[in-house]
């Protein structure tokens, strides 16, 4: 035995020894979110073709992606540029990229800001009020309502075409798709900005459009919860998925559901798995017309990853990235897109039309809730308190009111307005 | 003589344990030791600066008795905790005795089927028995839709979903557990044996009056590791059931991480785990003193 | 006769047992040969074509071969040191006597009281300081350090290695490392074995820790790898499946190999 142990640890060694590598210059940090990883990998090595530098790509599960990135910056190195979701919570590290923008864009920063900002307003105001640019937007998904065509053909319904669905309209279907054999009509994303996207439709939501109250226990809140428990219960949308966190492409994938409450970024995982023929429906109406964009930046936070950030973000490598996972780049001079995939340019139009027409004041709303420097961080610090008032609800530990009430006191307690 | 004789015992102690002091030290309790102010803290990524609060985030815990609040997650686990040690030390000694039983064939082949679950990475463990358990497609419900049964919503029913999870839990470390008895048990020598079945006690008196006692240092051990266990269980759980349905499956650990990693408030986490902390040593402290009070 | 009967009749029991006891393992396995959109079927197909799809999957876009590497040396490396570590610190703790012995078992015993998340934050400080990030060293060495494996240890000589035998030795002018390396070593053949067993199963499903450790895709390990399958939605099943399986077996054979030294009846014959 003793023979065996040095012979394994001599190789050991060896191995070890054999897969030292060099400290690398400059490292990207990214989760995967599609087939992005080979785009970034060209478009890396290009990169240092052209200047001579090493970069480092760096690959964090999409689940532990905010502790990683906390423990890095907490710990002093963090990576020199990252493709986030959220600037709110880098605002300690992140630097300001006004003195670069002409550098690198040959635009005046102001022109710049109006130019990346499409469709993200938010930041233009987020980078104003804090007096520095803190990230370049880099691609925008949108909520989109998927639908399985076939389950709907079998069911007879036609969906609107010219104008959208009332939320009652919504529930309508939904009966007549589960009396036609679905076993969910609809499977809803577990997140709590795609439940909020029920609450600003109702009129509702989390600060009000002044950004000065609380609106969380409105009338209007705790009515868009009641129509929230009341599919849930009525087994329109399976209740594994917000009660135990099962994973819900699983039930549109295979027929369980025939629509699917999520966004754009699907698009390349539909085209992938999805055997059958999908589409797009406005997302329906309550009180207000709303649908959410989200979608990424990139972040530089060391001054090194500057140019790398620039150059990620340039015309050419943004449209190969969005035309490679289906989102819409963050440029004004680059909004004409079309794809070749007939789904997804079918898809991609509705959730286009929807952003165009949604409401300004759900918007404003919004923007307080999610992006505003003062009144973004209380709702961003109560994310798991938002699902779990959620969860409670569903398994009727508590009433709507009760619910929503509670938890808009929370936030009212801790943003100090009592 | 006798002051060097202990002064040399004494470094010859030191340097035996030195590796692994170095790295506990290094790695463990200086972390510990540095992340502990920051319980005194109202520290949250989302926020500029830091203030120094005092007790003020112990305040926050004792006073939240909420489905959702750390007091309640710490009540579940001990709730857990009070099934789980004893049932997984009886289960994993029952499997040690059966493969190391001279009555049963094949026990090299029942061993690898046992310690199999141990092998698997929690998350795996926590997916298979989802799905397993799903109620629309797993195996359980298929098969109970088969024989004329209703199918069961498992993991949607509270008191089901924490059965569950006990039951998870327990079969992932039966086997681990399985292991330490089996190195205990094969260790006994046969003359013990022998002699015992001279004096004509039959197998079962003989196990819990000889070789059970024989047992003891393994047992202990069983007893600790699983108690300590059982509070810091976190991942096979958080994938099993995200802590749900509602809060009925957040245990303690659970709570903390949402806290730091998902609301950021990593002052009030860090108070978190100071009171865990706390908790974990007195309960160990009171086991031991326990055992020490049965010799 | 009836004798026989009663074993045959034990062993169909404890077998049917055995065999209901990883049906989910078996159905993890068995799934990862079918093809993803059969495993989610409505209304559920228990039984459905055969294929490797999966596993070439895995194979073709995954850097699956680099994850099982590392793994493999990150593993090994880091049981031998554990087994050696731990072997010396149990013999410390079991048979000699210092003073401040049992200050460093609570100290021991205190560090399995505070969970891996609870201070990742500054675990991580501390490696990005000695530049312990994205290495070999930052994976293989702080886990080597288990107070499991310490008690484990402490334990089994505690109780298997009679007291005597050291005497015996010292009386004849034996110090301390040769005690250590002629007779308690060779006489923990079964600790050892457990050791090796539990070690290699511990790294390699470690998950945490090499997160903590490792973003960069040169050394990332299997449960890494694995973790890259499943996003916010949606999980790749079939990868994932297939994946699991494979990583299933480096562990299976370690396990099978030092089946033998748990031999049975192993006596303690050195005391006569």
């Amino acid at each position: 035995m003793k023979k065996t142990f040095f012979v394994v640890l001599l190789i050991n060694i060896v191995l070890i020894f054999s897969a030292f590598v060099v400290g690398k210059d400059i490292t990207f940090a990214t989760f995967i979110d599609g087939p992005d990883l080979p785009v970034f990998q060209k478009q890396v090595a290009a990169y240092e073709k052209e200047t001579g530098k090493d970069v480092e790509l760096l690959v964090i599960p999409y689940a532990d992606w905010k502790m990683k990135m906390i423990m890095m910056l907490q710990g002093g190195t963090p990576p020199d540029v990252a493709r986030e979701t959220d600037v709110v919570y880098l605002q300690d590290y992140a630097l300001d990229l006004n003195p670069f923008i002409k550098q690198y864009t040959g635009m005046e920063p102001m022109e710049w800001l109006d130019t990346v900002t499409v469709y993200k307003s938010w930041f233009k105001t987020y980078s104003l009020e804090a007096g520095m640019i803190p990230a370049i937007p880099y691609t925008t998904d949108v909520f989109a309502l998927f639908y399985n065509k076939e389950l709907f053909r079998k069911a007879g319904i036609e969906v609107p075409t010219n104008g959208v669905w009332t939320i009652d309209q919504w529930y309508d279907a939904m009966l007549k798709l589960k009396q036609s054999g679905v076993r969910y009509p609809l499977v809803w994303d577990r997140s709590p900005s795609r439940f909020s996207w029920l609450l600003y439709t109702y009129g509702g939501g989390y600060w009000d459009e002044t950004g000065t109250k609380i609106i969380l226990d409105s009338k209007e809140s705790v009515e868009a919860m009641e129509f929230f428990l009341k599919i849930h219960d009525e087994n329109l949308v399976p209740q594994a998925v917000w009660i135990s966190g099962d994973a819900p492409l699983k039930y549109f994938q295979n027929g369980l559901s025939a629509m699917y409450l999520s966004g754009t970024w699907m698009l390349p995982t539909f085209v992938e798995q999805l055997d059958f023929e999908w589409g797009a429906i406005p997302m329906p109406v309550k009180r207000e017309r709303y649908t959410y964009s989200g979608g990424k930046l990139i972040v530089p936070l060391t001054e090194e990853g500057i140019e790398l950030a620039f150059y990620l973000t340039n015309k050419e490598n943004l449209a190969e990235i969005s035309s490679a996972l289906f989102l819409l780049p963050d440029r004004a001079d680059m909004t004409e897109v079309t794809y070749e995939n007939k789904m997804v340019q079918e898809a991609n139009v509705v959730a286009m039309n929807d952003l165009l027409n949604t409401s300004p004041a759900a918007k404003k709303r919004q923007d307080f809730d999610w992006y505003n420097l003062k009144t973004a961080p209380v709702i961003q610090g109560n994310v798991s308190a938002i699902t779990n008032m959620v969860v409670s609800v569903l398994t009727h530990e508590k009433t709507p009111e009760e619910a929503m009430k509670n938890l808009a006191d929370q936030i009212r307690k801790e943003a100090g307005l009592q | 003589m006798n002051i060097s004789k202990n002064s040399r015992a004494e470094m010859a102690g030191i340097f035996f344990i030195l590796p692994n002091l170095i790295t506990f030290t290094v790695f463990v309790i200086f972390p510990a030791i540095s992340g502990f102010y920051l319980a005194f803290t109202d520290y949250s990524m989302l926020r500029t600066q830091s203030n120094f609060i005092g007790l003020e985030n112990f305040k926050t815990i004792f006073s939240d008795f909420s489905s959702s609040s750390f007091l309640r997650s710490m009540l579940r686990t001990f709730v857990f905790t009070a099934i789980f040690v004893p049932v997984s030390f009886f289960f994993s000694l029952f499997l040690s005795v059966i493969t190391t039983s001279e009555t049963v064939k094949g026990k090299n082949f029942l061993r690898t089927l046992f310690y199999w679950p141990w092998i698997l990475s929690p998350v795996i463990v926590a997916l298979s028995w989802k799905w397993f358990l799903d109620i629309d497609a797993g195996f359980l419900n298929i098969m109970l839709e088969k024989i004329g049964m209703q199918p069961k919503r498992w993991l949607l029913e509270p008191n089901l979903a924490f059965f569950w999870v006990t039951v998870v839990n327990i079969w992932y470390v039966a086997g681990y557990f399985m292991v330490m008895f089996n190195a205990a048990l094969t260790s006994i020598p046969q003359e013990v044996y022998d002699a015992a079945s001279i004096d004509g006690a039959n197998k079962w008196q003989r196990f819990w009056s000889i070789t059970f006692p024989l047992l003891r240092p393994t047992s202990i051990l069983v007893l600790v590791l699983s108690m300590i266990m059982a509070i810091r269980s976190f991942e096979l759980v958080y994938v099993f059931t995200k802590g749900g349905p509602g809060n009925t499956t957040m245990f303690m650990v659970q709570k903390v991480y949402e806290v730091g990693f998902q609301d950021y408030k990593l002052g009030l986490a860090a108070a978190m785990s100071v009171v865990m902390f706390f908790v974990l040593l007195g309960l160990t402290l009171i086991q031991f003193r326990y055992m020490r009070q049965e010799e | 006769m009836k004798k026989k009967h009663i074993v045959i009749l034990i062993n169909i029991l404890v077998y049917i047992f055995a065999l209901l006891y990883v049906l989910p393992i078996i159905w993890t396995i068995i799934s990862s040969f079918r093809l993803e959109k059969d495993l989610f079927a409505y209304p559920p197909k228990l039984i459905s074509e055969f294929t490797l799809k999966n596993y070439a999957k895995v194979i073709q876009t995954t850097d699956m071969l680099t994850y099982f590497k590392n793994s493999v040396i990150v593993t090994v490396s880091s049981t031998i040191i554990t087994i050696i570590i731990s072997l010396m610190a149990g013999y410390a703790l079991a048979k000699i006597k210092f003073k401040s012995k049992n200050f460093f078992f609570t100290l021991f015993l205190s560090t399995l009281m505070i969970p891996l998340q609870v201070i990742m934050i500054s675990i991580y400080f501390v490696l990005a300081r000695i530049g312990w990030i994205n290495t070999y060293w930052g994976l293989i060495i702080p886990p080597a350090a288990t107070p499991t494996g310490v008690f484990l240890a402490t334990q089994y000589i505690k109780s298997s290695i009679p007291t005597e035998v050291i005497e015996s030795a010292k009386i004849d002018g034996a110090n301390e490392l040769k005690i250590f390396w002629r007779i308690i070593v060779p006489l923990c053949q079964p600790v050892i074995a457990a050791l090796a067993v539990l070690s290699f199963t511990w790294r390699w499903n470690d998950y945490i820790w090499p997160l903590l450790v490792v973003s960069s895709p040169k050394y990332m390990t299997v449960q890494l790898g694995l973790a890259l399958f499943s996003g916010e939605h949606t999980v790749q099943w079939g990868s994932l499946l297939a994946m699991t399986t494979l990583s299933m077996i480096p562990v299976m054979i370690v396990f099978l190999a030092f089946q033998k030294y748990f031999v049975e009846g192993i006596t303690m014959g050195s005391i006569k």
